[in-house]
């Protein structure tokens, strides 16, 4: 009776250590990095095609590239030496109704150069292939050499290097559907930015 | 002793538990809106049906008025376009009409009622400024044009004008 007590215990105490040394790393990773990032629009924080083209008839198509004054500019600052990773939840179609519904596709680009300015920013941008939603790219890349040691945690009287990373948002409408109806077609793209885990 | 083992295990599971949910406030979102506004390509048609038609024997005190709404005078107009579609219109609200001899004009002040079917006792009045619609199911609507004009100084002659108004698809 006593022998089957004691293997009880044993099995559960061996199960919560294997629990806790699994979840270690999130805690050296997730404490430090605290909620320090901070994502904002340049711009309106509407991507507008009709930027691109001010009378956008039924039939066309426009599309806004990433060299386009109509391009939606956000900023990422951060730990300059911490990755991000970014998600980006973009509808298919814009709708003016449940039934007034036309195609869209959103691309994203982003630039990590150290730049201080989205204008140079945007010459050194990497566009995301299209497809992808999800991009990790440190706030800042390195120019060269090997990757440098882990970051040293932020703590009271200490916090990392930040930096600035910029988003460049731009995609095609249409094509315009020929009875497609008149009016103003809107849909929404969520952003998600935040520290990488590994 | 084989307690105090299970009380540190249950303190790292609650750290565990406490460092995702504080990583989980690590996130910051924004939304952009995406928009178009996408502009129809086929276009309305306005159609004259029937000029106003105005002579002195209608005057009164030297003004003559025509209701839109009832008179057989009225100018009569109708816009094809597209069924149910809504538009914007609005016009000029006064026109100076001038001799036909070159001698003196006239102030002609308009008013408009519209319907959807051309029935004009039952239009409704429309402002000079801006005034949302919608057509029919047959992709119709119909205005009535009247107006009040003074012609206790007026020369004999003929006097013609012209009516502006705009539409287009919202």
């Amino acid at each position: 009776m006593n022998q089957t007590t004691r293997h009880s215990i044993l099995l559960f105490t061996f199960i919560y250590l294997l629990a806790g040394n699994v979840a270690a790393q999130r805690i050296s990773f997730g404490l430090y990095t605290a909620d320090d990032i901070v994502l904002t629009p340049l711009n309106l924080g509407i991507l507008n095609f009709n930027d691109k083209q001010p009378i956008i008839l039924s039939g066309e198509t426009v599309t806004i590239n990433l060299t386009d004054n109509a391009v939606t500019i956000l900023t990422i600052e951060g730990r300059a030496d911490m990755d991000v990773t970014l998600t980006i939840d973009a509808p298919a179609t814009l709708d003016l109704d449940v039934t007034n519904i036309i195609p869209v596709a959103i691309r994203f680009a982003y630039s990590n150069s150290g730049a201080t300015t989205d204008i140079t920013a945007r010459a050194s941008a990497i566009e995301v292939p299209a497809g992808f939603t999800s991009v990790t790219f440190p706030i800042k890349r390195r120019t060269s050499g090997l990757p440098a040691p882990p970051p040293t945690p932020g703590q009271t009287g200490y916090s990392g290097p930040t930096g600035t990373a910029y988003l460049f948002l731009y995609g095609t409408f249409g094509q315009v559907p020929v009875n497609a109806a008149a009016g103003n077609y809107t849909g929404n793209i969520n952003i998600h930015v935040e520290y990488s885990k590994y | 002793m084989k307690i105090l083992k299970h009380i540190r295990c249950l303190f790292i599971l609650l750290l565990v538990h406490t460092s995702m949910m504080l990583s989980a406030q690590n996130k910051t979102s924004v939304s952009i809106k995406a928009q178009a506004t996408v502009i129809d390509r086929s276009g309305i048609e306005l159609i004259t049906l029937k000029n106003m038609d105005i002579d002195l024997s209608m005057a009164r005190d030297g003004k003559i008025y025509v209701s839109a709404l009832h008179d057989a005078q009225a100018a009569f107009m109708m816009v094809k376009g597209r069924a149910n579609a809504r538009f914007r219109i609005k016009y000029a609200p006064e026109v100076y009409i001038t001799n036909s001899t070159g001698n003196g004009t006239l102030l002609l002040k308009y008013e408009m009622y519209g319907y959807p079917s051309d029935n004009q006792g039952a239009g409704e009045p429309i402002d000079a400024t801006e005034k949302i619609l919608q057509m029919s199911n047959e992709s119709k609507y119909y205005f009535w044009i009247g107006g009040r004009i003074d012609i206790s100084n007026a020369r004999p002659g003929n006097y013609d004008g012209e009516f502006t108004i705009e539409i287009e698809y919202m």
